[in-house]
C-alpha cells in the first residue's frame, strides 16, 4: 500500500460521524443567531448614527469654510477704496440737495482710489468724506450727514444702508409698513430679513438737489451674529418687530422594535410562538411652543411582521377493555367459566404544531409632542405620539400566545402610539440627532371590530433640523 | 425529507425543519470540524459558528450541489478562519524534506477514530493543508487561495504532514511488534 492509499483510506472519515456534547445543542445555534442579529441591528445603527454625524460635521465644517470665505473678502475689500456710486463720482465733486429722494443708497467697490465731496444746503450737512477704505467706516461716515428725518435699515442677511425721504419715512413706523415699502420699491430684501432686522430710526434731513441714487448691492454677508460691523453711535432706540419667532422643525425617524414568546404556553390547548418584529419611518413639522415644548404632524408608515409556529394539542380517553376468562370449579358442581371485563380509560393526546406568519403596514398620521430637558448635563429630549391610520397591505394570519386570525385583505383602521426617551446631540446650530429607546403599542381593528394590539421595545434614530 | 424540502423550510424559518437540519447533519459536520481545529469545544464552536452561517444563508444555496457539500463548505470554511486566527502556523520545508520514503504497513487496521487521532497528532498547519488536500479534495491553488498561502507552502505543509504521518505510522508499528 502506498501513500496514495493511504490518504484514500482518510476518504473514510467522510462518514463519520460524532455526536456534538450538551454544550454544542440546536438550541444555542439558534441563540447565536439571535444575538447575531442584534449585533448587526446595533451594528448598522451605530454605523448610521456615525454616517448623519460625520455627514453632519462634514456640511457644518463647509458652511465654516464659506464664513472663512466671506471673512477673507470683507478683508479684500478693506484694501480697497470705496465710494458711493461711480455716477456721484463723474458727476460734479459737490452736490447741492434741495430735495432729499435718495434711496438705498450703498456702497460700491472701486477699483480705483477715488473720493466724492458731498456738500448740502443744510447746514448740518457740510462735507461728507466718502473715500473711505472699508464698507464699515463709510457707514460711520453716514452718520456725520446729519440729519433731517430718514431711516436707516440693515438686516444681517443682506445689509442695506437708506436715506430715504421725510415723506416716507414718516409712513414707515413699525416693520409691516416697512415690508410694504420694500415690496413697492422692488427691493431685494426679504420678509426674513425683516425679522431680523435691527430697526433703527434717525432723522436726518439733506437733499441732494433732485438727484436720486440707484442701490447698489454692498455684495456684503455677515453672519448672524457678527452684528457689529455697524456699531455707530446712532443714540437710537431699537424698535423689535412683533414678529413671530417660534422656531419649526423638520424631523425624520426610523425605528425598529421587536416582541417574542420564545416557549409554548403548556397550559392552552393551542399556543403560538414567534417573533414580531415592526419597523416604523416617519417625518414630522414640529413647533416649538413654549420652553422647549415642541408638538406636531406628519406622516408615518410602518411595517408589522410576524413569523412563529402554532400547536394545537387535541387530548382524549380511550377506553381499553381487557377480557379475561377463568374457571371456576365448584366442587359437586360443573366447572364454571367467568368472563372478566376490565376497562381502563387512558388519557392520550394528538399534537399538531404549524407555521404562521403575517404582514401589515399601514399608513398614519402622528400627532406628536416632544419635551426637550436635561440631566446631568445631557440634553434629552421626550416624546410621545399618537398615530391614527389604516393598513395598506396584510398578508397571512396574525397571532397573539394563544390564538390566532385571518387579517383580512380590507383596509383596517390603526392606532399607534409611543413613548420615547434619549439623548440629543446637536451636530450643528439647527440640526440634532437623538437616539431614541422607545416603547410603542401597535393595533388594528379586525374584522370583527375588536382591537387586537401589542407592546413593542425598540430603538430608532431621529433627525431634526431647525427650518425657521 | 429531501434537501429541497430542507432548504425551503430552513428559508421560512421553520423550526421544526431547522432542527431536522441540525439532527441530520450535525454529527458529520463535527467530525469535518474535529479534523481541523486543535480541541473539541473550538470544534463544537466552529460547528455551531458554522450553522448559524448556514441558515442565515440558506437562501444562497443553489443546489449546484448536493447541500451536505455546501455545508461541508461552509464548515471548512469556518474551520479556517479558526485556524487563521492563531499565528505562525505555517512551518516552512527545506527541498530535501519533500523526499519522503515510507514503509509498508498495513493501513488497514485502522479504525476511523484511529485515523482521526492521527490527523490531530499533526500540527494546525500541517493539519490544514493536509485535511483539505487528502479528505476534501482541494488542489494546491484552491488551498492556497482559501489560506492565503503560496502554492508552495501548501505544498510543502503537504509534505511535512505526510511525513510527520509516517512517523506517527512507524511508532504505532513499533507498538504493536
Amino acid at each position: 500500500m502506498n501513500w496514495k492509499d493511504f490518504e484514500n483510506k482518510f476518504q473514510e472519515l467522510n462518514a463519520h460521524s460524532l455526536k456534538p456534547s450538551a454544550n454544542a445543542t440546536f438550541e444555542e445555534v439558534m441563540n447565536r443567531r439571535k444575538k447575531k442579529k442584534r449585533r448587526v441591528i446595533i451594528y448598522w445603527s451605530f454605523a448610521g448614527l456615525l454616517f448623519v454625524g460625520g455627514l453632519g460635521v462634514a456640511l457644518n465644517s463647509k458652511t465654516n469654510s464659506s464664513k472663512s470665505n466671506i471673512d477673507n473678502k470683507v478683508s479684500i475689500e478693506q484694501t480697497e477704496n470705496t465710494i458711493i456710486e461711480k455716477n456721484i463720482v463723474d458727476a460734479p465733486k459737490e452736490i447741492d440737495s434741495d430735495n432729499l429722494i435718495v434711496t438705498n443708497q450703498q456702497y460700491s467697490e472701486n477699483t480705483e482710489s477715488q473720493s466724492t465731496h458731498i456738500t448740502s444746503k443744510n447746514p448740518k450737512i457740510t462735507k461728507t468724506e466718502l473715500s473711505e477704505r472699508s464698507t464699515r467706516a463709510a457707514a460711520l461716515n453716514l452718520e456725520s450727514i446729519s440729519s433731517g428725518q430718514s431711516n436707516l435699515h440693515y438686516s444681517k442677511q443682506k445689509p442695506w444702508i437708506e436715506v430715504m425721504s421725510l415723506e416716507m419715512s414718516r409712513k414707515i413706523k413699525n416693520a409691516a409698513s416697512y415690508r410694504e415699502y420694500l415690496n413697492k420699491n422692488n427691493n431685494q430684501t426679504n420678509s426674513r430679513n425683516i425679522s431680523n432686522t435691527n430697526y433703527y430710526s434717525s432723522n436726518l434731513n439733506f437733499n441732494f438737489g433732485g438727484k436720486s441714487l440707484k442701490p447698489i448691492s454692498l455684495n456684503w454677508n455677515p453672519q448672524l451674529g457678527r452684528i457689529d460691523w455697524i456699531d455707530g453711535p446712532w443714540d437710537l432706540d431699537p424698535r423689535t418687530p412683533h414678529i413671530d419667532k417660534r422656531p419649526m422643525y423638520v424631523e425624520f425617524s426610523a425605528i425598529t422594535g421587536s416582541r417574542s414568546q420564545v416557549d409554548f404556553d403548556l397550559k392552552q390547548t393551542t399556543s403560538i410562538l414567534g417573533t414580531q418584529y415592526m419597523a416604523q419611518y416617519q417625518v414630522l413639522l414640529l413647533r416649538e411652543t413654549w420652553d422647549e415644548f415642541l408638538w406636531g404632524f406628519g406622516l408615518q408608515y410602518t411595517e408589522w411582521i410576524g413569523n412563529g409556529q402554532w400547536r394545537n394539542v387535541e387530548n382524549f380517553d380511550v377506553k381499553v377493555i381487557d377480557t379475561s376468562y377463568r374457571i371456576v370449579k365448584v366442587p359437586g358442581l360443573p366447572n364454571q367459566k367467568i368472563q372478566i371485563i376490565d376497562t381502563l380509560v387512558k388519557q392520550e393526546s394528538n399534537t399538531t404544531t404549524g407555521n404562521i406568519g403575517y404582514k401589515m403596514d399601514n399608513l398614519a398620521l402622528p400627532i406628536s409632542f416632544r419635551k426637550v430637558t436635561s440631566a446631568f448635563r445631557t440634553p434629552l429630549r421626550f416624546g410621545a405620539q399618537l398615530s391614527p391610520g389604516f393598513t395598506t397591505y396584510t398578508r397571512g394570519e396574525y397571532f397573539s400566545a394563544t390564538e390566532y386570525q385571518t387579517i383580512g385583505k380590507s383596509r383596517r383602521p390603526t392606532f399607534n402610539a409611543k413613548l420615547s426617551a434619549g439623548p440629543l446631540v446637536q451636530v450643528t446650530g439647527d440640526f440634532s440627532l437623538i437616539i431614541e429607546p422607545s416603547v410603542m403599542y401597535h393595533s388594528f381593528l379586525d374584522m370583527q371590530n375588536n382591537f387586537n394590539g401589542r407592546w413593542f421595545t425598540g430603538l430608532g434614530v431621529s433627525m431634526q433640523w431647525r427650518i425657521k | 425529507m429531501t434537501d429541497k424540502e430542507l432548504v425551503e423550510g430552513c428559508i421560512r424559518e421553520d423550526k421544526i425543519v431547522q432542527r431536522e437540519l441540525w439532527n441530520r447533519f450535525s454529527g458529520k459536520l463535527l467530525s469535518l470540524c474535529m479534523r481541523y481545529c486543535k480541541n473539541t469545544e473550538e470544534a463544537e464552536d466552529a460547528l455551531m459558528e458554522a450553522f448559524v452561517k448556514i441558515y442565515n444563508n440558506m437562501d444562497r444555496f443553489r443546489y449546484q450541489s448536493s447541500l451536505e457539500t455546501w455545508m461541508r463548505r461552509i464548515c471548512v470554511n469556518v474551520s479556517i478562519n479558526k485556524i487563521r486566527a492563531r499565528k505562525n502556523i505555517w512551518q516552512d520545508l527545506s527541498e530535501s524534506e519533500y523526499e519522503l520514503g515510507y514503509d509498508d504497513y498495513s493501513f488497514e487496521n485502522l479504525q476511523l477514530q484511529d485515523l482521526l487521532d492521527l490527523i490531530n497528532t499533526l500540527p494546525d498547519g500541517y493539519r490544514a493543508v493536509f485535511n483539505m488536500f487528502a479528505i476534501e479534495g482541494f488542489s494546491h491553488k484552491e488551498i492556497a487561495n482559501e489560506l492565503g498561502i503560496d502554492e508552495g507552502t501548501s505544498r510543502s505543509q503537504l509534505a511535512k504532514a505526510r511525513k510527520s504521518l509516517q512517523n506517527h505510522l512507524n511508532k504505532m508499528k513499533g507498538g504493536e511488534s
